[in-house]
C-alpha cells in the first residue's frame, strides 16, 4: 500500500492539531504564532502535492484503498484550495471582522481545505460525500463566527439549514446512484451507465435531479442560490471570499468527477449548430444545461439592482457559476481545460474583489455603493486595483478574466452549441452594467469634498498588489497557463476513475 | 411466507415516503428545530435505501455486501456533526431573540 497520495492531507491534519495545541498552550496570547503554523501547514501541503510523483505508476494513477486517487486533477485542486486558504487567512489578519484571527478560525479554514483536498481525490461516493460535508460544516461555523453580530448569526442559521437540507437531498440521490451502480465506486457507476439499462429508468432522472440539487447548492446555481447573497452579506468579507471561491470550487470538483463517470469522455458535437440547443448527453447534462442558463440570467439580472458591494459580488459569483456550468454542459476534454482555466481566473478575481471590499468596509464601516463615492480621489492605488478586478470580472481585455471567458466561449461555440454561447455572451454584456456602476461610484460621483486622503498600510498595499498582479500578468501572457490546463485535462480518463 | 413477498421496491417506497415526510416538514415548519428533525428524516430515508440495496445485492451475489452499510455508518456520524453545529448556531440566535422562527430571520433580504 502506497500512502504518498495522502501526504498533503496528513500535513493539513497535523497543522490542525498543531494550531489547537499552540493555541491552548499559549492561551490564545500568541495569535501570530498560530497563524504562522496554519500558513506553514497550507504551504507545506501545497508544496508536497506539487512534488508528488504522479506519473511513475504504470497504470496512470495511484489509489489509497480504492477510494482516494492521486492524479493531475487532484494535485491542481489541492494547490488551488491551499492557495485560497492561505489568502483568506492573510486577508483576515487585516480584515474588517477580527483584530486577529483566533485559533478556531484557523482550524475551521484548515478543515475546509482538508475537505477539499480529499474531495479532489475522491473516486468513491462515500469518500465524496464525507469530504463534501467536511467542506460544508466548517463553512457554517465560519459564517456565524462573529457571535455578537445579529446579521452574522442570521446568515449562519440560514446557511446551515439550507446546507443541511441540500446535503440530505444529495445523499438521497447518491443512495439511488449506489443502487443503480451496485457499489459505491465511481468506476462501478460509470460501468453501470455504459451498460445502458440504467439511464432509461424514470428513477434515474430523479437520482440525477437530486444529486445535481446537492451540488447546485454548493456552487450556488439557480434555483438553489437563495442562501448566497444573505450569507455573503452576513459573513466577514474574507470568509465570503473563501466561500465564494473554495466552496464553489468544491462543488465543481465533485460535479466534474460525477459527470465524468456518468457521461463518459464527451457529449456529442451539435449536429446542426443553429437548431441544437442542449447537448444530448442524458438526463444529467440536460439538467445542468437548464441550470446553467437560469443561473447566468438570474444572477446577472438580480445583480443589477444591488446597492451593497458584498451582495453585488454575491450575485456576480452566482452568474459566474452559470458560466462554469455552461462548460459542464458541453462536457469534453477541452471543456474541462477551460473550466480549470476559468476557475483559476475566478480564484484571483473573486478573492481580490472580496478582499478589496473588506478593506473598503473596514474603512467606511459600510458596504453600500454610496459609501464608495469619491474613493478614486481618496486612494488612487486601491481604486485602481478595484477597477482592474472589476474589468477582469466583466471579461474585458487585457485582464485574466478576458482570457478565461475567451476560452470558455470558444469551447462552447466550437462544440456547436451556438445558442448557449449567445445566451452567455448577452449575459456578459449585462454584467458590464453593474460592474460599471461600482466603478462610477468610485470615480465619477463626488463624496464628501473634505474627505481626507486614505492611506493603506504596507501590508494591505503589498497584499493587494500580489492579488492584482496575476490578473494583469496572466491576462497578458495566458498561453502558458492555458497549455498547462489542457495538459491537466488530458488526464481526463483518470478524472473519471474508470481505467 | 409473507416476509418473502417483501421486495426491494417496498423498502424503496418506505424510503421515499420518509423522504417526502421530511421534505414536507422542512418546507412547512417555521421552527428551526422542527426543520432539523425533518432533515434527519430525509437522511434516514437515504439510509433505508442504502441498507436495502445492500441486502438485495447480497442475495444476488450470494455473499455479504457491506458497501452501503458502511456508508450508512458514516452518514450517522455526519448527521450528528451537522445537527450539533446547527443546534449551536440556532442557540446563538435564540440567545439574542428568544425565538427561533425562521420567518423572523429577515434582516438580510435575499
Amino acid at each position: 500500500m502506497d500512502w504518498t497520495p495522502i501526504i498533503p492531507a496528513a500535513e493539513l491534519t497535523i497543522g490542525i492539531l498543531a494550531v489547537i495545541v499552540v493555541d491552548l498552550v499559549g492561551r490564545g496570547r500568541h495569535p501570530w504564532l498560530t497563524t504562522g503554523v496554519a500558513l506553514l501547514a497550507l504551504a507545506g501541503a501545497a508544496a508536497s502535492a506539487v512534488l508528488q510523483p504522479t506519473l511513475e505508476v504504470t497504470d496512470g494513477a495511484q489509489t489509497v484503498l480504492g477510494v482516494l486517487q492521486l492524479d493531475q486533477f487532484s494535485v491542481v485542486f489541492t494547490v488551488f484550495c491551499c492557495v485560497t486558504g492561505f489568502v483568506t487567512i492573510l486577508a483576515t489578519v487585516r480584515g474588517e471582522a477580527f483584530k486577529t484571527p483566533g485559533g478556531e478560525f484557523l482550524v475551521l479554514i484548515l478543515s475546509a481545505v482538508l475537505g477539499m483536498n480529499l474531495l479532489a481525490m475522491s473516486v468513491d461516493l462515500v469518500a465524496l460525500y464525507l469530504a463534501f460535508e467536511l467542506v460544508s460544516i466548517p463553512g457554517y461555523v465560519l459564517v456565524a463566527m462573529r457571535r455578537a453580530d445579529a446579521r452574522s448569526n442570521e446568515a449562519g442559521v440560514k446557511y446551515v439549514l439550507f446546507g443541511a437540507v441540500s446535503s440530505a437531498i444529495l445523499l438521497y440521490g447518491l443512495s439511488l446512484l449506489v443502487g443503480f451502480a451496485g457499489g459505491t465506486s465511481l468506476a462501478a457507476l460509470g460501468e453501470a451507465v455504459a451498460g445502458g439499462a440504467v439511464t432509461t429508468q424514470p428513477l434515474w432522472i430523479v437520482a440525477c435531479v437530486m444529486v445535481f440539487a446537492g451540488f447546485a447548492f454548493k456552487v450556488s446555481a439557480v434555483p438553489f442560490h437563495f442562501w448566497a447573497p444573505d450569507v455573503y452579506a452576513g459573513a466577514p468579507a474574507s470568509v465570503a471570499g473563501f466561500l465564494a471561491v473554495a466552496s464553489k470550487a468544491a462543488g465543481f470538483i465533485a460535479l466534474i468527477r460525477v459527470v465524468g463517470a456518468v457521461v463518459g469522455p464527451a457529449v456529442p458535437v451539435a449536429p446542426d449548430a443553429l437548431t441544437a440547443f442542449l447537448p444530448e448527453g442524458g438526463a444529467l447534462i440536460t439538467i445542468i444545461g437548464i441550470a446553467a442558463i437560469l443561473t447566468m440570467t438570474v444572477g446577472n439580472l438580480a445583480a443589477l439592482r444591488q446597492t451593497e458591494i458584498k451582495r453585488l459580488l454575491a450575485w456576480s459569483s452566482i452568474a459566474h457559476a452559470g458560466y462554469l456550468l455552461l462548460l459542464l454542459t458541453v462536457w469534453s476534454e477541452q471543456a474541462v481545460a477551460a473550466l480549470l482555466f476559468y476557475l483559476i481566473a475566478y480564484l484571483f478575481m473573486n478573492l481580490a474583489a472580496f478582499l478589496l471590499a473588506g478593506i473598503v468596509i473596514r474603512e467606511r464601516g459600510s458596504g453600500e455603493l454610496s459609501a464608495l463615492r469619491g474613493f478614486g480621489r481618496r486612494n488612487v492605488g486601491l481604486s485602481l486595483a478595484f477597477a482592474i478586478v472589476l474589468f477582469s470580472l466583466t471579461g474585458l481585455p487585457p485582464f485574466f478574466g478576458f482570457a478565461a471567458k475567451l476560452q470558455l466561449f470558444y469551447v462552447v461555440f466550437e462544440r456547436g452549441y451556438v445558442w448557449l454561447g449567445v445566451i452567455g455572451l448577452v449575459n456578459g454584456v449585462i454584467s458590464l452594467y453593474y460592474y460599471a456602476r461600482v466603478l462610477s461610484s468610485l470615480y465619477f460621483q463626488d463624496g464628501e469634498s473634505d474627505a481626507p486622503v486614505m492611506r493603506l498600510s504596507t501590508f494591505d498595499a503589498v497584499f493587494c498588489t500580489l492579488l492584482v498582479v496575476p490578473i494583469l500578468g496572466l491576462g497578458l501572457f495566458w498561453s502558458g497557463a492555458w497549455h498547462w490546463a489542457q495538459a491537466v485535462a488530458e488526464d481526463l480518463p483518470l478524472v473519471m476513475g474508470v481505467r | 411466507m409473507l416476509l418473502a413477498a417483501v421486495g426491494l421496491n417496498h423498502y424503496l417506497l418506505v424510503g421515499a415516503a420518509l423522504f417526502c415526510a421530511g421534505l414536507v416538514a422542512v418546507m412547512s415548519r417555521r421552527n428551526a428545530v422542527a426543520i432539523l428533525i425533518g432533515i434527519e428524516l430525509m437522511l434516514n430515508a437515504a439510509n433505508i435505501n442504502l441498507v436495502a440495496f445492500d441486502h438485495f445485492r447480497a442475495q444476488i451475489d450470494g455473499q455479504p455486501v457491506i458497501d452501503g452499510q458502511l456508508f450508512v455508518l458514516f452518514v450517522l456520524v455526519i448527521a450528528a456533526a451537522e445537527a450539533a453545529v446547527a443546534l449551536a448556531l440556532i442557540l446563538n440566535v435564540f440567545d439574542t431573540r428568544d425565538r427561533i422562527d425562521v420567518d423572523e430571520l429577515d434582516t438580510l433580504k435575499g
